[in-house]
Formats: structure tokens, sequence, C-alpha cells
């Protein structure tokens, strides 16, 4: 209904206003709530406790606004609701991390997307028909990659007071109307030829037809009914094997294979993992080497909302949260962004264990993939990575976690190094030898830790020309002190010129200082002769700081 | 016999009777949707079936709200092309879903699956008869998502040649697609079939091929003189028949022709009007014996 029919603007005065203005107010509250609720509807579902008790409020409170103020038409734009010129709702996007992406999820687009640019709420609005409304614009909502039209859900549901004006009625893509506008249209090939048979005599015929025509009726909405309850994922599979038997050229299972890819993606969407498991399994009967399913697989995952399936996977009970990365693992690579996306928002640390340990399994057998999010600006990720890499173990993975130990964020330089232990010895080396210069002390002392479980003459010769570079006394004491005591375990007896040599330095001006004592209690913890031969030596030192340092050691030895 | 008449160089198709409004915006959409399916090229730019629905349900609604909108398929000739053919169809095997009672929302799907149902057609070069069937297929794979109204698309397209195997939505598809190509059908040796004899030939050679419910549910939808179906009168005045009544094939809604000393009616007097309760239909004509201004062949 136009304003013109709204009786706040048929009567003269101020009274009007005020009125259009009362129910704008009231109106904006109500949109305001359902964008909260679509919102919800996104991150809980629609059948949450949560969102359908929203719903509920919002049913409740349509009827009665129009019933207070009238018929209520809202301007739809991509961007706000209208009415009678006053916005009613302004979509709020603008701390959306995901910028002009997050436009998308609100009630304004949702609402815009498919073509709807004017609502009539009309007297006589019932709470079925305000349910009805809101169910289609729940179902529609994730439409970014599913086969849901807002202006033909409501035209299914069809609720009696309200009306709407859309766009495009002709409704075929937009891309088709960039074509010519009149082409010369095909002339059509009739494909029935004339029956041979005489024409039948359509009296006599109706009457036989006649005669059972109730018995067939129902016979035929009986299989109707039977035809179409059978689950979409049963159709599926059973037109792909009739599809296959009847036409088992390649490139016909080429196109099927892509177009399956394309159901997969919605499932994924909308999170149903076990129609998207269907789906896959489809894909590898018709394209097991995924020659063409592959390339389409990335393409469609990586053009999902994953924000939407993330917030959804948080909610989820962990049995669909399972579900979900067990589906992951097996697209495998294609799968990769809308993982990342999911370790990137997810909120819930569970979420986010389901996403790396997904990873790992989907890149066992080729990290190299993973080498992209090494140099992601988000540190959280880069470390889930180093973690997922840690994981997968293996030569492969070297390099990926050598560079992660050059991050800028000690958190992802630490987990690298952590990683280093999951890969043989010999090649974590050269990145766990770079960490020695680590201005970080838990990096250092991770390094060092899992150097010395294979402690060999190179790392000997790396640690001890750290202790002997002039640089040494510059570095922060703790540092120089792990340093120190991962000399007996990493150098062995080559160690001990060095701690001799830490041990007196300053030489009759030494003076007390905490290199010392470790350098004795290096000497302590290697027990070799040549080391105690230090030690005793250094009893006798001319400088009581030698003394002090090595009696200590001595002691300490004892007293264990 | 008839002298068989040129096809019509366009698709635009001919209108013997102005439709009721609704009817005619009804039609305007489907035409418009097919016509802009089956533009070369259209599907492979990329289809959105969700939208298509729109361009089906202003003609179930009309169908739903008891307009005759049977009356369109009076327009079915030689000639067409192939997206006339494909919202000749449509409208007939909505015309016999809604005999059959089935949901609004299934019309619609039924709808849009009826007016892509030969898109592989023309996309074939030579091979088997049936090749269009399977291309088809190949067509909608590629443009658009797997969905179940794809996927009923599909199963249409595949199967609307089948006999009895197929899906109830293709063999009602199959029924409308049989009736408007054999009414449409004109050949060097076959003369246009009126719409009474495609209708009769298609009963009788073809009707074991579906669901016994679809061939009294085609008989409902296009009554025993379908539209466009000249008839002679008790009275000998010769009528055009429009639409069937509701509940009674044989007795349609008619446009007066000629009397019944064989002058023509002026157009004022010839709007469609019920089957008066005194009169009834002696016989179907063929078509030559059509009245001249019955075989007169309307401006596009």
């Amino acid at each position: 209904m136009s304003q013109e029919q709204r009786p706040a603007a048929d009567a003269p005065g101020p009274a009007p206003d005020a009125s259009a203005s009362q129910a704008a107010v009231a109106l904006a509250e109500w949109c305001r709530n359902a964008a909260r609720w679509l919102h919800l509807v996104r991150r809980l579902s629609r059948s949450a406790a949560d969102t359908l008790e929203l719903r509920e409020q919002l049913v409740r409170e349509l009827p009665e606004l129009v019933e207070q103020f009238g018929d209520l038409s809202l301007d739809v734009t991509p961007r706000s609701l209208v009415l009678d010129e006053i916005p009613v709702l302004i979509a709020d996007h603008s701390n959306d991390p995901g910028g002009s992406t997050g436009l998308e999820q609100e009630l304004t687009w949702v609402l815009h997307r498919d073509g709807l640019r004017r609502l009539h709420f009309q007297r006589g609005l019932t709470t079925a028909d305000a349910r009805a409304f809101l169910d289609a614009v729940a179902l529609a909502a994730p439409a970014c990659a599913t086969h849901e039209d807002l202006v033909t859900l409501l035209w299914d549901s069809a609720p009696a007071s309200v009306e709407w004006e859309a766009e495009e009625s002709s409704a075929v893509q937009p891309v088709t109307r960039r074509l010519a506008p009149m082409r010369a249209p095909a002339a059509h090939e009739y494909d029935w030829p004339l029956p041979d048979a005489p024409a039948a005599d359509l009296h006599l015929l109706w009457l036989d037809l006649e005669r059972d025509e109730s018995a067939h009726t129902l016979s035929f909405v009986e299989q109707w009914r039977k035809e179409h309850a059978q689950p979409f994922a049963e159709r599926s599979a059973a037109f792909v094997h009739e599809l296959r038997a009847r036409d088992p050229r390649p490139e016909s299972d080429a196109a099927l294979a892509v177009a399956l890819v394309t159901w997969l993606a919605t499932a994924t969407q909308l999170g149903d993992w076990a129609e998207a498991r269907e789906a896959l399994s489809l894909i590898e009967r018709v394209d097991p080497e995924r020659k063409q399913a592959g390339p389409a697989l990335e393409h469609a995952l990586s053009g999902l909302d994953a924000a939407a399936i993330t917030d959804r996977l948080d909610s989820d009970p962990h049995e669909l949260q399972a579900q979900a990365f067990a589906l992951a693992v097996r697209i495998g690579a294609p799968a990769l962004p809308l993982l990342v996306a999911i370790l990137g928002q997810s909120g819930r640390t569970r979420v986010r264990a389901g996403a790396t340990t997904a990873l790992a399994f989907a890149f066992a057998d080729d990290p190299s993939p993973l080498a992209t999010l090494i140099t992601d600006p988000r540190w959280q990720v880069v470390r889930d990575t180093v973690f997922v890499l840690g994981q997968i173990g293996g030569p492969a993975v070297v390099p990926l976690l050598a560079q992660a130990g050059r991050h800028v964020d000690a958190r992802v330089r630490r987990a690298a190094v952590d990683a280093l232990g999951q890969v043989p010895a010999a090649q974590a080396r050269p990145a766990l030898l770079a960490q020695l210069d680590s201005p970080d002390l838990r990096a250092l002392r991770s390094a060092l830790a899992m150097l010395a479980r294979n402690p060999d003459a190179r790392t000997a010769e790396a640690l001890l020309s750290r202790v002997r570079d002039p640089g040494f006394e510059a570095r922060p004491e703790d540092q120089r002190l792990a340093l120190i005591a991962a000399l007996p375990d990493l150098a062995g007896e080559a160690a001990v010129p060095a701690l001799a040599e830490l041990l007196a330095r300053g030489g009759w001006f030494a003076r007390p200082g905490p290199e010392r004592p470790a350098a004795a209690r290096a000497l302590q913890h290697l027990g070799t002769p040549a080391a105690r031969e230090v030690l005793e030596q250094g009893r006798h030192h001319r400088a009581a700081a030698v003394r002090e340092a090595c009696e200590q050691a001595l002691r300490g030895a004892h007293g264990a | 016999m008839s002298t068989p008449e040129p096809p019509l160089p366009s698709d635009e198709t001919p209108r013997l009777d102005p439709p009721p409004d609704a009817t005619r915006e009804a039609w305007d959409a489907l035409h418009r949707g097919a016509r802009e399916l089956h533009l070369p090229g259209a599907l492979e730019r990329g289809v959105e079936l969700r939208h298509t629905r729109r361009c089906v349900q202003p003609m179930v609604d009309a169908l739903l709200s008891g307009e005759r909108v049977a009356a369109t398929l009076a327009n079915v000739e030689p000639g067409g092309g192939a997206a006339v053919h494909a919202a000749h169809t449509a409208l007939a095997a909505l015309c016999v879903a809604h005999a059959l009672e089935l949901p609004r929302a299934s019309l619609a799907d039924l709808g849009v699956a009826a007016l892509l149902h030969d898109i592989g057609r023309g996309r074939t070069a030579g091979g088997a008869a049936m090749e269009h069937t399977r291309e088809g297929v190949r067509c909608v794979l590629r443009c658009t998502t797997w969905s179940p109204l794809s996927l009923l698309v599909m199963q249409v397209a595949l199967t609307h040649h089948l006999d009895r195997d197929a899906p109830l939505a293709a063999q009602v598809v199959s029924a409308a697609d049989a009736y408007v190509s054999l009414l449409a059908r004109e050949t060097g040796e076959e003369p246009w079939l009126s719409p009474a004899g495609a209708l009769a030939r298609v009963l009788a050679a073809l009707r074991t091929r579906w669901h016994p419910a679809i061939p009294s549910a085609l008989v409902r939808a296009l009554g025993f003189y379908p539209p466009g179906q000249v008839v002679e009168l008790d009275d000998g005045s010769c009528v055009r028949a429009c639409s069937p009544a509701a509940d009674d094939p044989a007795r349609p809604w008619i446009a007066r022709l000629a009397d019944a000393r064989g002058l023509p009616v002026p157009a004022w007097a010839s709007t469609p009007t019920p089957l008066p309760a005194r009169r009834h239909v002696v016989r179907a004509l063929p078509r030559h014996e059509w009245p001249e201004v019955a075989r007169a062949r309307p401006a596009a």
C-alpha cells in the first residue's frame, strides 16, 4: 500500500507527522531486533533456542505494529530500510573485520539482494504471515552459495497480508541480459513423429479414461509425494547413476563432477555436513582423480562465506564439528582457504584445534600448500600453521619451519622451535642453530633443548663460537647463562677451555658475577677429569670470586 | 485439405483472441523467460534457476486463480522458435499438472523444467535422435548449480522421451511436449493437424507411455476441443474453442466465428463465452474445413 493510503499521511496537521514518527520509532525497534535475529540465525541456526525465542517475539510484535499504525510500506535499499522517508534501519557494518563483505550479512542486504525493493505489511497481518515472512528471510539469508531466492520463498509461503515489489521480474540472471536484445531465434525441430495409429475417438476414449480417473489421480499424487519425499541426496545419487548409464562419455562426467562441486559448496555453506559428504562421495565416484573437480573445488570453496561457516561451527555440537573437519580432510587441499579462515576467525579453542588437526591430516603427504600461510599477516594463523607443520613432521616442513623461526612474533618463533623437534635432527639442526642468536629466551632455551637431543661437532662449534664471540657479553644475562649451561651437553669435553676461560675471566681483578658460577656449575655438570681439574685449580685461584664459584660448584656436587 | 502456410519469420507469437490482462502478463513473463533462456549463448553465461522461477510464478498464479490460461495454446502453430515451443510446452504442462492437483510450488518448479526440457536441442551436431536429451543435461550441468530445482530440470531434460520409467514431472512435460509438438508439426507430406486432431493422435498412440492419470489430466486441461479448435455447433454455427470448462471437457468456452448461415460474426460479438446450455458441439472440424476467418493467420 502506498504512503497516501496510510492514515498518518492522509490527515492534515501535525498529528500525522507525529503518528508517522511514532510508527517509525516503533518499526525501527522492530527492525533492529529483526537484524539481531538474522545475525543469530547466521551464528546459531534457525532452530536454536535463542533464535526461536527472538523470532516469536518479532512474530508477536509485527501484527501489533500494523494494528496500531496501519499499513506499513518499507523501501528497501542495500544499506537501509525506509518508512515514509524516515530510515528505520541502517546497516552498520563499519566495524566489521571483513570490511564491505560485512554488508552481505545485514538484513537490508538480504532483503535487497534478490530484487526486493518495497515491502508492504498490510492491515490484517497475522502472526502466521509474520512468521512466514521471517522464515523466508532466514532461509534466504545464506543465499550467497545456495539456491534459495527470497522473492520465490515469499511467493511459496504466500503470506496473505505481506505484499512486495521486486525488480527483475523476468528473473533470468543479469549476465544473460548483456546479450544482444534480439538475435534470430533458434528454429525448433519437433522430435515427436506423427504416430502411425489412427486418431482416437476422444469421446469413446474419455469414457474409458474417466472411469478410473479418480483412482489414477490419487495414485499419481501418491507417487508424486513419494518421489518428492525421497531425500535430495538419494535423488541426486540415483540421477548421477542413471545419467552415467545413459551417457558414459568423459565430457559428461567432467561436467557432472563440476556441477556436483556446487552442491558440495552449497551444503558446506549451510553446514549440512552429511549432504556435503554425499556430494563428495559422488564427486569421487565420477571423477576419482579429481581432474575436473579439483580446480572446481578450489574455486568453489574459496568463494564461501567462511565467517558464517565459522560462526555456525563455533556454536555447533562437537559431533557436527567433527563431521565438518572429517569432511575437510577428505576434501584435502581445496579445503585450505576454508580451514584457514576458521583458524583465523573462530573464537573457540576446540574449533581451532579441529582445524589444525584437519590441516595436519589433509596436508600430511604434501605440506607445500601451507607455505602461503607462513606469510599470513595474522600471527595466530602462522602459529597454528607451525603447529600443523610440526604435527606433519618430516624433511618437507623444515624450510617452512625455518622461515617461521624468523617470524617477527616471538610466539611464532617459539612454536617453530617446538615444531622442529618433530623433524629429523640433522635436518632441523640448521634452523635450530639459527635460534642461538634469537633474542627470545624461551625460543633459545627450546632450541638448546632440541639440540641437546642429538649433539654433534657442528652444534658444539656453533655454541662455542657464540660464547667466545666478543658480542657475547652484550647479550642479556639470562641468555648468556642459558648458553653457558648448555655447553656441557652440546659441546662436551670441547667446552672445557671455554668454560675455564669464563671461570677465570678477569684474572686478579675477577669480580663476582653470574657467568662465573654458571661456568663452574657447567664444569661440575660435565664432570670429566679435565673439568674437575679446572675446578680444583680454581679453588686456589688468586681471585676470591673464582675461588668462591669453584667452591660452590664443588659443594653443590658433594651435596648432591 | 488446407494449404500449408509458410512459417512465421519471427519468434513472436500471434494472438487469436486477446486474453485477459492477468493471463497476458503471465504469458509475457513466461515467454520472456523462455526467450532469454534460449538466446544463443545465454546458458554459457550462467543461469540461476532460482530466479527463473519468477518467470513461471505469474502463470501459476493466473492458473490457480481460475484464469483461462490454456486459451493461449490456441497460438501454437508451425514455425515457432525454440523459445515459443518451450513456453507453450510449459504452459500445457502447467495446465496438466494443475488438473492433477499438484501444489503451487511444484507447479512453479515443473514450469521451469518444462521451459528447459529441450534446451539441448540445436546444440548437437547430428548423432542419435535423442542426443538432445543428454546434451540438455550437459547444458544445465554447465550453466547452473546443483540444487533440487536443477536436478528436476535435468531429470526432465534427460527422460522426457522415455516410456513410463521417467519421473512423473518428466512424464507430465512429455505429454505436454507431445501435444504441442504434434500441433505445431507441418511438413510437405503431412498436413497441419487441428488441435483436436493432435490431441486425438497423442492419446491414441502415446498415452501408454505415461502414468494413467496423465492422459485424463491432458483432456481435463485441454478439453475435447483444445484451444484454437474450430467446431460446429448443433445450430450450424461455427465457433472456436478457447478453453475447456472447469468441470466438463466437452463444453468449451467459445468465440463465435460464423453464424448458422455461414456469415462471419463481427469481432465485437466474438468475445469468449461459455457454451450456452442449450447448445452442444456436433463435431470438431478438420483444419481444411475451417472457415476462412479461422484459417487466416493474424498478424503477429
